[in-house]
This record gives structure tokens, C-alpha cells and sequence, in this order.
């Protein structure tokens, strides 16, 4: 009778442990299935989150596009009763792109430098027709009057948001600088000058003296490099021009590739873009 | 500011319901059963309700969609139902008890937030 009766106690607890077995199997399952289910949730959210993102990207690029080749299209404007393509504003870009590049800007710096350095002279905008289509030399008031156009173009720029036309201020206020303090507008001299603006003065003399103008024939590679050369530490950071003369090679096949192009300014920039991330 | 209020029993997903609809400024109320859903409604008159439909306790989501719908002071008040129940006629159900739409779970929280918008215009 005990035995029976141990029995009957020792079953009746094991009923009752195998009850609250289920029960916390039972919650265990259904905890289980809100996990599950939350997870599923949170995997709609991650896939809304990146087709949300993507439209996001290609919305950005589109904005940045459209402001890039506005920006290209003002500069063209205020080039347009001096050089109706775009050719040397362009170049002008990608010669200083490259140049920025080989001194170890980041993709980043040297792309803006790109957008940038076609603004140089947008402050010819402000200077009289007389005197910016001077046939012949300027007087000493008319040259005073020309440089000019270097504070005009940094009022234009100035005070913006936009890293490039920041930038672009700076080196439109700069670009006639020298090395030796003999440029203007500020006779600024060596380090004091902007990075940017020693550059592009570089860039811009070379162009220059490759260009056929109303009042001069274009100058031999071989001419303009000489020339370039002696203003070493005068005119030009010495540092700077010895990185552009070691690179002439790669700024002649810009010069070519521009010329064959033309001024496709958009096709020319991802040219350039590509060429600088191939280094 | 509109008032939204988000009925679920899981606190994950009144937390990511909260979270979706931040991207708007609404005043949020949270609950989490039928029953504290249709207190707050009274309470508050909110312009949107997103409710789960299956909650233990005293109401469900349907249940409490009825009550608010068959109830002059809430009955304006768009009810969106929020359910892993997927079925026709789950959906024909929520639909009959009076609830504006339907999102199966898991739902894409960019259609809620198009929806909710266009709900609240």
C-alpha cells in the first residue's frame, strides 16, 4: 500500500514537471516565433533602408551633374566674347588637375581643382571691351585696369558654400601671383600664395604661351619650356614647376586629347577623373 | 502636429513603427493590447491608428477596430491594421470591421510611410 502510494505521488510529480516542461516549451516556442518574426521585419527595413539609400545616390549624382556642368556653363559665358570654345578653360582644368594629382592631393582636392581653375579669369567680365581686346600693348593705366580682373573674379566667387567656388576664389585672387612677390594683385610671395594659385599660374602661362593669339603666333614646345625654365623660383614654385616639366609628357597628351574631344567639358572630366585614378 | 497612435503587443515592432514614422513630426501614443487602444482613442482622438490584430488580452486588433468604428467620437479616425495573418480572408475581415487597409507583416516601412502621408493629408 505505501509502495503503492509512494508511487502514485512520485507520478503525479512527474505529471506535474512534465506540464510546466510544455508550458516552457510552449513559451519558449512562441518567444521563438516574435524573434522570427521581428527578424523577418527588420530584413524588410534593411532592404527599404538600401533601395532608399541607391534612389538617394543616383538623386545626388544627378544634382551634382547638373551643378557641375551649370558651373561650366557661366565660366564658358564669361569666356565667350574672348574665345567662343571652351577649349582653353578646359584645359586649363586638367593641366592643374594633374599637376595637383602628382603632388599628392587627394582625388578629392585635385577633382575640385578640375571645376575650379576654369574660373580663373571669369572677372574679365568686369573689364572694358577697350582694353581686353587691345589689339596692340597696354598702357601702364590700362594694365592697372586688366589686373583688375583678379579681384573682380574673387568679389564674384565670393562668400559661397560650395567648396569649388570657394576655391575658385581663391584662385581667381591668386593666379597672377608670383613666386618672387612681383605679381599681383597682393605681390604675395612663395608658401604665402595659395597651393591652388601657383598651380594654375603654371598651368595658365603654359597655355598661354602654346596658344596662337590675334596679337602672337603659338610658341614651340621646345620655346615655351625654355621660357618656363627661367622663371624657376621667379615666376613659379620651383618645386612645383620641376613636377610639371617631369610630367610634360602626360600634359601634352591632356593637350591632345582636349583638342581631339573638343570642348566637351563633362566627356573631358571623366577623362581626367579616370586618368587620375589610374595613377 | 497629427497624432498616431501604434498598437502592438511586440515592443520591437511599436519601436520600429515609432522609428519609421520619424521622419515626419507626429505626436506618438504606444499600446499595447486592444483594450488600452480604445482608452487612448477616446483620450486623445488621434488622426491615424496602425494596430496589430492579433494581441493577447481583452481585445484584439479587430475587436477594438469594431469598437472604435462603431463609436461616433472615434469613428473618423483612420485605422490602419498591421498583421502577420496574410490570408484572404483575414484581410476580407479587417476590411469588414471597419479598418481603412491592410499591411501583411513583415510590411515595407517605405509603403507605410507613403501610406500614413497619404492618410493624413
Amino acid at each position: 500500500m505505501e509502495t503503492n502510494n509512494f508511487e502514485t505521488q512520485y507520478a503525479d510529480q512527474l505529471k506535474k514537471y512534465a506540464d510546466d516542461l510544455v508550458k516552457v516549451y510552449k513559451s519558449e516556442q512562441q518567444k521563438r516565433k516574435d524573434l522570427e518574426n521581428t527578424n523577418l521585419q527588420l530584413i524588410k527595413y534593411g532592404r527599404d533602408l538600401s533601395s532608399s539609400i541607391l534612389k538617394l545616390k543616383t538623386a545626388n549624382q544627378e544634382l551634382s551633374e547638373a551643378y557641375l556642368d551649370t558651373i561650366h556653363r557661366l565660366v564658358i559665358a564669361a569666356e565667350y566674347k574672348d574665345e567662343d570654345t571652351a577649349s582653353h578653360i578646359v584645359r586649363i582644368g586638367s593641366y592643374s588637375a594633374m599637376i595637383a594629382k602628382k603632388l599628392g592631393m587627394p582625388d578629392k582636392k585635385a577633382i575640385n581643382i578640375l571645376y575650379a581653375a576654369p574660373m580663373h579669369d571669369i572677372g574679365k567680365i568686369g573689364i572694358p571691351d577697350n582694353i581686353l581686346f587691345k589689339p596692340g600693348k597696354l598702357t601702364d593705366e590700362e594694365f592697372e585696369i586688366m589686373k583688375k580682373h583678379t579681384v573682380i573674379g574673387a568679389k564674384i566667387l565670393s562668400n559661397s558654400k560650395s567648396a569649388i567656388i570657394k576655391l575658385g576664389e581663391e584662385i581667381a585672387l591668386t593666379h597672377h601671383e608670383r613666386w618672387d612677390g612681383k605679381g599681383y594683385p597682393n605681390q604675395l610671395s612663395g608658401k604665402h600664395i595659395p597651393l591652388a594659385g601657383r598651380v594654375v599660374a603654371i598651368a595658365d602661362v603654359f597655355d598661354a604661351l602654346m596658344s596662337k593669339r590675334p596679337y602672337k603666333e603659338a610658341s614651340t614646345l621646345e620655346v615655351t619650356l625654355d621660357i618656363m625654365q627661367k622663371e624657376r623660383g621667379k615666376h613659379f614654385d620651383p618645386d612645383i614647376l620641376d613636377i610639371f616639366m617631369k610630367n610634360i609628357d602626360e600634359i601634352l597628351k591632356i593637350r591632345t586629347g582636349v583638342e581631339k574631344t573638343g570642348p566637351q567639358y563633362s566627356e573631358d572630366a571623366s577623362l581626367e577623373i579616370s586618368l587620375l585614378r589610374s595613377q | 502636429m497629427k497624432k498616431i497612435l501604434i498598437v502592438d503587443d511586440s515592443v520591437a515592432i511599436r519601436e520600429l513603427v515609432e522609428t519609421t514614422l520619424s521622419t515626419e513630426d507626429y505626436q506618438i501614443f504606444k499600446a499595447d493590447n486592444g483594450k488600452k487602444a480604445v482608452a487612448i482613442a477616446e483620450e486623445e482622438n488621434p488622426d491615424l491608428i496602425i494596430m496589430d490584430v492579433s494581441m493577447p488580452g481583452e481585445l484584439n486588433g479587430l475587436q477594438a477596430t469594431k469598437i472604435l468604428k462603431n463609436n461616433p467620437k472615434t469613428s473618423s479616425c483612420p485605422i490602419i491594421l498591421l498583421s502577420a495573418m496574410a490570408r484572404d480572408n483575414d484581410i476580407e475581415e479587417g476590411f469588414a470591421v471597419g479598418a481603412n487597409d491592410y499591411f501583411t507583416k513583415p510590411f515595407s516601412p517605405l509603403e507605410l510611410i507613403k501610406k500614413v502621408e497619404e492618410m493624413l493629408k
